[in-house]
């Protein structure tokens, strides 16, 4: 048998990252923030539940989710989960949180819909130790309750770039 | 009487005219030496010309060599970042020949199996005496190769040098609105983070990211939008400060900051290297690097 040491090895960064489909540099700034960054870089797989923890990391989409990737119908049910999920100001998420668990043509969708809530201000957004979080205005939950029952359409929101696209 | 007076006429008038040649070779040598002062000091002019023309281009030749240094440098730091990163990859992998060929060996299939199952065990959280007896005893027997996987890096033996990180606020003097800092690694630690093997430059990357974040919170600016961006193929990160209450003293706290968080780095010592920041004013990093 050819034993690979890479299992006796503790977790690198960037391990930890993919594991939670983080960028490594987002790992860093949570355990930062978390006063939590060994001095050699080098993790254990308990580390990723600690990232978890201190990042306020949610998975809000399984395997068997969000089989449809269309604008027209993955949009309400996100509205949905925000509003059930009670991520209604002064409660905010990590914008990562809602569309992590899903394939890279539905995050690509959902990012633009939350850029577009951001931009008309029904959604709020800011800048934390832990990362870039979100929250839906007190103001605007008639409008999302509104998107969620699939009364009010969301092409409009798809119209810029998508929110966090690094370059 | 008559012939002494006129020997005497005679000779006053030889001695007059040799006065007179006399004067007459003086004043055509003052001519001349007035000829030369002047040819001289019309060189003189020129020369004097000539050096308060350069001594008005210093500051601009000055600049100019400090934008080529300043780039110069960054690719030197780079190239020779890239090839200690090689040389400690090359280092580490045969450390983990040397004891995966001491780990090939059936007996071991049963240790790990069972090392495996407890750290399994342990992460669930459901350890029970016996799975702590039996994790006990699977790490004595593993301990030497998990020294191995768990140890410092190889030294790659090489001689010390120095790498500098460019750092810069604007404006650099008084309450900064922008905080800049250029690393000497490739801009693909960034861009191609899951697919881009983790090696000396990505550590390097990790540790200055790590110390910017602690360096916000420090200032209390945990908030200030931070954007990665690439120059000249080198990974830059930019922070917004302008929103934020930030002390006048960042240049010291920066430097600080880089300096924590390099010291005692094991990779860096593994391969040679010490990481020193370098505080530049905006407008020459920004034409320098541009």
């Amino acid at each position: 048998m050819r034993i690979d040491l890479d299992v006796l090895r503790p977790w690198s960064v960037g391990r930890v990252a993919a594991a939670l489909e983080l960028h490594p540099f987002e790992v860093i700034r949570v355990l930062v923030a978390a006063d939590a960054l060994p001095s050699d870089l080098r993790l254990h797989p308990a580390d990723v539940a600690r990232v978890v923890d201190a990042g306020g990391l949610e998975v809000w989409w399984g395997p068997g989710d969000a089989a449809s990737q269309l604008p027209e119908e993955l949009i309400p049910v996100v509205a949905r989960r925000l509003l059930e999920r009670g991520v209604i100001d002064p409660v905010w998420t990590r914008s990562d949180n809602v569309f992590r668990g899903l394939g890279p043509s539905g995050q690509a969708t959902v990012r633009r819909a939350l850029n577009g809530w951001i931009r008309s201000g029904v959604m709020g957004s800011r800048m934390s130790a832990r990362g870039l979080e979100l929250t839906v205005r007190a103001g605007a939950v008639e409008e999302f309750s509104a998107v969620a029952s699939g009364a009010m359409s969301v092409l409009g929101l798809l119209d810029d770039s998508p929110l966090g696209d690094e370059r | 009487m008559l012939d002494d007076v006129a020997t005497w006429r005679e000779q006053a008038g030889r001695e007059a005219e040799a006065a007179l040649a006399a004067i007459s070779a003086e004043e055509d040598a003052v001519a001349r030496a007035a000829l030369e002062a002047e040819r001289r000091k019309s060189a003189l002019a020129a020369i004097r010309r000539e050096e308060e023309e350069r001594l008005a281009s210093l500051d601009d030749a000055a600049l100019q060599r400090k934008r080529t240094s300043v780039r110069t440098s960054l690719k030197l730091d780079r190239a020779l970042l890239e090839e200690r990163a090689a040389a400690l990859r090359r280092a580490q992998a045969e450390r983990d020949a040397e004891a995966a060929l001491v780990l090939d060996h059936p007996s071991m299939e049963r240790h790990l199996l069972a090392w495996l199952e407890a750290r399994a065990a342990a992460a669930a959280a459901r350890e029970t005496d016996v799975e702590r007896r039996l994790a006990r005893d699977v790490r004595q027997a593993l301990a030497p190769y998990i020294g191995v996987a768990h140890g410092p890096p190889p030294s790659i033996g090489l001689p010390c040098a120095g790498v500098g990180v460019l750092v810069s606020a604007d404006p650099p003097v008084g309450v900064p609105e922008a905080f800049v800092m250029v690393l000497p690694v490739p801009e693909a630690v960034y861009t191609q983070a899951s697919t881009r093997a983790e090696d000396l430059c990505t550590l390097l990357a990790y540790r200055l990211v790590a110390a910017l974040y602690r360096l916000l919170g420090e200032l209390d600016a945990a908030g200030a939008p931070v954007r990665f961006e690439t120059v000249q193929g080198n990974l830059a990160i930019q922070v917004w400060l302008g929103d934020q209450l930030v002390p006048d003293d960042l240049r010291e706290r920066a430097m600080d900051a880089v300096a924590a968080a390099v010291d005692g780095a094991p990779e860096l010592a593994a391969a040679g290297l010490e990481v020193y920041a370098v505080w530049l004013t905006p407008d020459l990093l920004a034409e320098a690097l541009t």
